[in-house]
């Protein structure tokens, strides 16, 4: 017989190299692509949130106009837009603490207990207040940071903004984390 | 087979991989836009924060002082500062790795490009607006304000008004606010008064005044030439003191107190002061009466120009009859008379308990923030208040027949009986028993309406029967005089009947003596068939269709050019037009005044003129009747008029030599011709030629019309005399003659000379068939309803003695009631004196709408007169920025009713003043002569157009006066705040022209010691526009230049402005805005 079965043989597996070889590509591409996406959605995400949190702290009153920590039901840190008032501040470093029993049963943290007030939904948050110069303010001899350290992280971002506490120029920074 | 499976797989392979390939790309620059939208989010919300905070830590201001200081020069010390200030906190607040730069009003300040802006991917900015930055402009120094502690001298005015009618008798009115230390520059009256009369200026004699004109103007005015001249001479201006009330008193010194009134007008005392007059507004007010002594006759009204609270009234009069008042349409006071001076006075809550409505504003019937008639009089309402406009000739019938009783046809005597007589209406009465009571009822009822006049004739075949003379118009208007001509007329009347000849002779008593300005009324009384005539009328009956007498021009505009008949080009004229000096015509002259001619230079060419068609549709038997005549024309012109029917033109009449010559007319003569059956649409046409302009082709009276078949309707009256002396015919006039034929001759001259009387005086003849004779009686009645249809009135049937009373009880009513116009009593007897004393008064307590402001000082103004009695509008322009506080529109409403006021402005049209709001009956309500309009309908910078009218009732307009005008006062504020901020704080001397033409000139501040001179006059402004003392100083004569001429209003001296300077570490200015952009990229 003619040897055209052997060359139908070896193009066969020549084919179905290449074709095997396609294949994987497409699906490597495909896994990839998607798995970016939902990165870049999730980062999305996340930072809307935290613009939304960070954008309300910094430029409402709150509610009540003149909160605390036993009555509030929506916070905001300033008096008037971007002028954060003290007792605000000192009240939510307070609030946020992660480290502190919370009051709403069992063991969770005051963080754990208020982080709903923020809106930030799934993910957690850090709150750093610091002059232009980079050092942490001081509130009521408590150092102006809050929220949950990152661990562990999947996925963070940083936040920045700027806002005048106590007659100075100071940053806030929001990391938000999962 | 096999491959072609292979290919189809091949192609799913390679499409599944290339669709995977999309998917991956699309998804990632998807999830890329979004990122980038996040990225442009956050980097705005950094821009943001950074200018926010730069600006609420005060750093922006410090730069843009910096960048103001430095002018535009990017190498001054001040700009370099300003660059390094924001770099040094841009450089720290935004993150390292975004660029950035600041600009101040479009000038770069600072500018950072560690990220490329080139390559940026993302770039946003955000700005901010701040006061009191200018490039090159001090934002710190000096600043000032300046105000006025007196003035040294404002011109004003003040008025006293009269009402809309104030009478009858000697008046007197009171300016109660002429300020104390007031110069007074002239006085002068502008107002409406039918007599002269002599002025006393607190009790002192100030001059005799001759008014000229007649009603519905100001006849007495400021300026006027000779008598109408209304300002007093300046030796008696003395006699006016300023602070304190001033009376001004009308001594009428000529004609009866029924002239004895003003319709209308104001005392203007013009004087010069120094009072500011910066008070607050008043919160109580009082409307003061005018004084009247003589008839208590007062339509006036007032306003309140905020809303009212309460109001009392304090009335003191001296009445020996009823007396009554009406503020709108509630009375308020209702008395009889007394010998002694009454008091009347009226709490607030008696008030109210009237049914005053005080609140709200926007009910049409509150009295706040309205101008409210009032109405003040002696005698009821019904029988003083409303007043007559007509002229009435009443014909009684003293023929031999009027000796029978009332209620029967024979000629058996009646009883004579006195009107007080209990058996006056039995029919047994004697006729001209009856007639004269009725008369004199007719008599009472009438001239209880003042201002109505009559006239009386009696007739029997002449119209001055018995030997009497008529009594005239011009005779003495008494009840009484005239119920003594009429108690004059025998007891036992005799001879014929000739009704055309008191019908004439009533015709000659209106054309001699009639007032052309009332109505005219004939009431014609008889009790038999008219058996005289008085010239030979020749009467048409029928009724018409059409009719057209030319003297209307739109008829004119119904002809025009037949394209195809008419041959002439040029030179053609056609139209309305009143015959010259010609017209005489044995035939009857055609009526009115003009007639359809064609004239002009254009032979041989033709003109035919076609009109619109006439509608015939429903009739069947149609007469065409046209008058015409020529005048200067040759035997080459031609005239014809025709009619179109189914076969072509048809003639009415043609002359195609119509030879008259030069200077001659051809007597009016009528055409006349029957239309054909069932003509529907009639077309006309009217030809001619003419070969000059002086050479006339007239038609006249053009009439369409159908016989009535009867004696009945009204055409073409041709008569040869009007007698007022009968000439017997052969008509006995007997109740035998009823349908007796030789009777129509009187009969036409009758109904001729009633249809004469009304064509051409506009009188309305109204007949009275008396006693039963008149009743079935064709004659009589022919004649009876004739004269009344062509006379334009009412034949009314009086068949017995209670028939016939209420005949002339109708009549007198309906002309009662029909020429009610006037607001003068006319008083034709003795009267006892009745006095309004001038301190009575209305009390008000109001809320009012505007607050005066301090620092304002009020001026007060007028319109020049309106001058348009055919649009009856004015314009009140008000300079920007002046403030109207109060604003009196003028009207002179003569014998009638000011009824209606709107004002229209880019704000839109209001009417704040209807008199309709009152009642729809004027007679019993005031008369306003100033309407208010309140300030808020007066926009400033703006025409405000004033519309202002009268009426005899809500729906008869009766014009207005050319001398209406708007007064109003205007406030200013005599201070300014501060300005802006200046380097220097020093002043100037100032040259200052002010209204009057005269100047100051001196230092202001008057410690100022320097040498800078600045101007405000006429001719140019000029002052040191970098100091604060004159930059106020600038500012405040700006704001006292009310008309903006360079000229200031309010005389002042210079040591009468105060300053309030202010430096004390430099003020920062008002300049700007100056942008401040920062933008950042990344």
């Amino acid at each position: 017989m003619k040897p055209s079965g052997q060359m139908f043989s070896g193009d066969f597996l020549l084919g179905f190299v290449i074709f095997f070889a396609a294949l994987t590509l497409i699906l490597s591409v495909w896994s990839t692509t998607t798995r970016e996406i939902l990165s870049g959605e999730n980062h999305l995400a996340m930072e809307e949130r935290g613009s939304d949190a960070v954008e309300k702290l910094l430029r409402t009153e709150g509610i009540p106009r003149n909160w605390s920590e036993t009555n509030v039901l929506s916070v905001g840190l300033a008096n008037s837009s971007r002028i954060l008032q003290e007792t605000k501040v000192s009240s939510f470093i307070t609030m946020m603490r992660d480290n502190v029993s919370g009051d709403c049963g069992g063991t969770y943290t005051k963080y754990e207990c208020k982080r709903y007030l923020l809106g930030m939904g799934e993910y957690n948050f850090l709150i750093n207040i610091s002059n232009l110069s980079g050092s942490t303010v001081y509130v009521n001899g408590m150092p102006a940071v809050s929220g949950r350290f990152p661990v562990n992280q999947s996925l963070s971002l940083k936040i920045e903004r700027t806002a005048v506490y106590m007659g100075e120029i100071v940053r806030i920074d929001l990391t938000a984390w999962k | 087979m096999k491959k072609g499976y292979a290919t189809v797989l091949d192609a799913m392979l390679a499409i599944a991989f290339t669709a995977v390939v999309l998917a991956s790309l699309a998804g990632l620059d998807m999830s890329n836009n979004k990122l980038s939208t996040m990225s442009s989010k956050r980097l705005h919300y950094m821009s943001e924060d950074a200018l926010d905070t730069l600006n609420k830590r005060g750093v922006l201001d410090v730069v843009g002082e910096q960048w103001a200081a430095a002018a535009g020069n990017r190498s001054n010390p001040h700009f370099i500062n300003a660059t390094q200030l924001s770099t040094q906190y841009l450089d720290t607040i935004l993150p390292g790795n975004v660029g950035y730069m600041l600009t101040i009003d479009g000038e770069m300040v600072a500018n950072n490009t560690r990220a490329p802006v080139d390559t940026s991917g993302t770039l946003t900015h955000s700005t901010r607006l701040l006061v009191g930055y200018g490039r090159g402009l001090p934002t710190r120094g000096y600043v000032a304000r300046a105000f006025l502690t007196n003035i040294k001298e404002k011109t004003s005015s003040s008025y006293s008004y009269f009402g809309g009618f104030v009478g009858q008798g000697n008046i007197t009115v009171y300016a109660r606010d002429i300020p104390y230390d007031s110069t007074i520059q002239r006085c002068c009256l502008e107002l409406n008064t039918p007599s002269n009369f002599d002025l006393y200026i607190n009790s002192e004699f100030a001059g005799s005044f001759t008014p000229t004109g007649g009603n519905m103007s100001a006849n007495l005015k400021e300026g006027a030439v000779g008598g109408g001249n209304g300002c007093v001479e300046s030796q008696y201006l003395e006699l006016i003191d300023g602070g304190t009330e001033n009376m001004f008193e009308l001594k009428f010194t000529e004609g009866d107190v029924q002239d004895h009134y003003v319709g209308g007008g104001y005392v203007k005392v013009f004087y010069n002061t120094s009072e500011m007059d910066t008070n607050e507004a008043v919160k109580t007010m009082k409307y003061y009466f005018p004084g009247i002594n003589g008839i208590i006759n007062l339509y006036d009204s007032f306003y309140v120009p905020g809303t009212v609270n309460s109001m009392s009234l304090n009335l003191e009069f001296l009445s020996n009859y009823s007396t009554y008042l009406n503020i709108g349409d509630v009375t308020v006071y209702n008395s009889s008379g007394s010998e002694t001076p009454q008091t009347v006075t009226l709490s607030g809550s008696e008030m109210a308990a009237k049914g005053f409505i005080y609140q709200p504003v926007d009910d049409p019937k509150s009295v706040s923030l309205k101008t409210v008639p009032l109405r003040m009089g002696t005698g009821t309402i019904s029988q003083i208040v409303e007043s007559g406009n007509a002229d009435v000739v009443l014909i009684t019938d003293v023929s031999g027949s009027m000796m029978w009783r009332i209620g029967y046809t024979d000629s058996t005597t009646g009883v004579e009986r006195a009107c007080s007589s209990a058996s006056l209406y039995n029919s047994d009465t004697r006729r001209i028993s009856l007639a004269k009571c009725l008369a004199k009822d007719f008599i009472n009822t009438i001239m209880n309406h003042t201002g109505n006049r009559i006239a009386l004739v009696s007739f029997d075949s002449i119209a001055e029967a018995d030997g009497h003379s008529p009594y005239r118009l011009t005779d003495t208007q008494t009840n009484n005089s005239l119920i003594a001509k009429i108690n004059s007329y025998s007891n036992t009347p005799s001879g014929g009947t000739c009704v055309c000849c008191a019908i004439n002779k009533a015709y000659e008593l209106l054309e001699d003596d009639g007032d052309p300005s009332k109505d005219y009324y004939i009431v014609v009384m008889t009790d038999g068939i008219t058996g005289y005539t008085c010239g030979g009328c020749t009467r048409e009956s029928g009724q018409n269709v059409f009719y057209t007498g030319f003297e209307d021009s739109g008829e004119i505009s119904e002809w025009s050019p037949d394209p195809t008949r008419t041959t002439a080009t040029n030179n053609i004229n056609y139209g309305r037009a009143s015959e010259g000096s010609y017209g005489g015509n044995p035939q009857g002259s055609h009526t009115g005044s003009y007639y359809f001619g064609i004239w002009g230079d254009f032979d041989p060419g033709y003109l035919a003129l076609d009109r619109t068609p006439i509608d015939l549709t429903g009739y069947d038997q149609v007469n065409l009747s046209i008058w015409y005549s020529f005048e200067d024309t040759e035997d080459a012109d031609e005239i014809g008029f025709y009619y179109l029917n189914d076969t072509g033109w048809v003639k009415v009449f043609e002359d195609l030599t119509p030879q008259v010559g030069n200077g001659a007319q051809k007597p009016w003569a009528k055409a006349q011709v029957t239309l054909p059956q069932n003509m529907v649409s009639l077309v006309l046409s009217y030809w001619g030629q003419t070969s000059s302009s002086t050479e006339h082709l007239m038609v006249d009276d053009l009439r369409i019309s159908i016989p009535s078949g009867s004696e009945e309707g009204c055409l073409d009256c041709i008569c040869s005399a009007y007698s007022t002396a009968g000439v017997v015919s052969a008509c006995g006039g007997n109740p035998a003659d009823c349908s007796n034929s030789a009777c129509q001759p009187a009969i036409d001259d009758a109904i001729c000379a009633a249809e004469r009387a009304h064509r051409n005086l506009g009188a309305e003849i109204r007949t009275i068939g008396f006693s039963p004779s008149t009743v079935g009686c064709d004659n009589a009645e022919d004649t009876l309803q004739g004269t009344a249809e062509c006379g334009g009135g009412a034949y009314c049937e009086g068949g017995d003695a209670e028939d016939a009373a209420n005949c002339y009880i109708n009549f007198s009513r309906d002309i009662y009631v029909s020429s009610t116009k006037s607001q003068t009593i006319y008083y034709g007897g003795a009267v006892d004196n009745t006095q309004l004393y001038p301190t009575s008064y209305i009390e008000f307590e109001f809320t009012p709408i505007n607050e005066t402001t301090y620092g304002e000082v009020s001026m007060m103004r007028s319109t020049d007169a309106f001058d348009d009695t055919v649009d009856c509008e004015g314009t009140l322009y008000v300079p920007d920025g002046v403030v109207v506080s109060q604003a009196k529109a003028t009207s002179y409403s003569g014998p009638h009713w000011t009824d209606y006021l709107r004002i229209t402005n880019e704000g839109g049209t209001n009417a704040p003043y209807q008199l309709t709001n009152w009642g729809t009956t004027y007679s019993i309500l005031g008369d306003p002569y100033t309407v208010d309009i309140p300030a808020y309908y007066i926009n400033s910078g703006e025409d405000n157009v004033v519309y202002i009218r009268t009426s005899d009732n809500s729906s008869q307009a009766t014009g207005c006066s050319p001398d209406n005008r708007v007064i109003y006062t205007m406030r200013m504020r005599t201070l300014v705040g501060y300005g802006n901020v200046f380097p220097t704080s020093e002043g100037c001397i100032w040259t200052i022209e002010f209204e009057d033409g005269s100047t100051y000139s001196a230092p202001i501040p008057t410690g100022y010691s320097g040498s800078q001179q600045c101007t405000y006059e006429g001719a140019g402004v000029t002052y040191d526009e970098q100091d604060a003392v004159s930059d106020a100083i600038y500012r405040l004569l700006y704001q006292l230049d009310i008309d903006k001429d360079g000229r200031v209003d309010l005389l002042f001296d210079p040591d009468m402005i105060d300053f309030e300077l202010s430096q004390a570490g430099g003020v920062k200015s008002l300049w700007g805005p100056a942008m401040f952009k920062l933008i950042v990229w990344i």
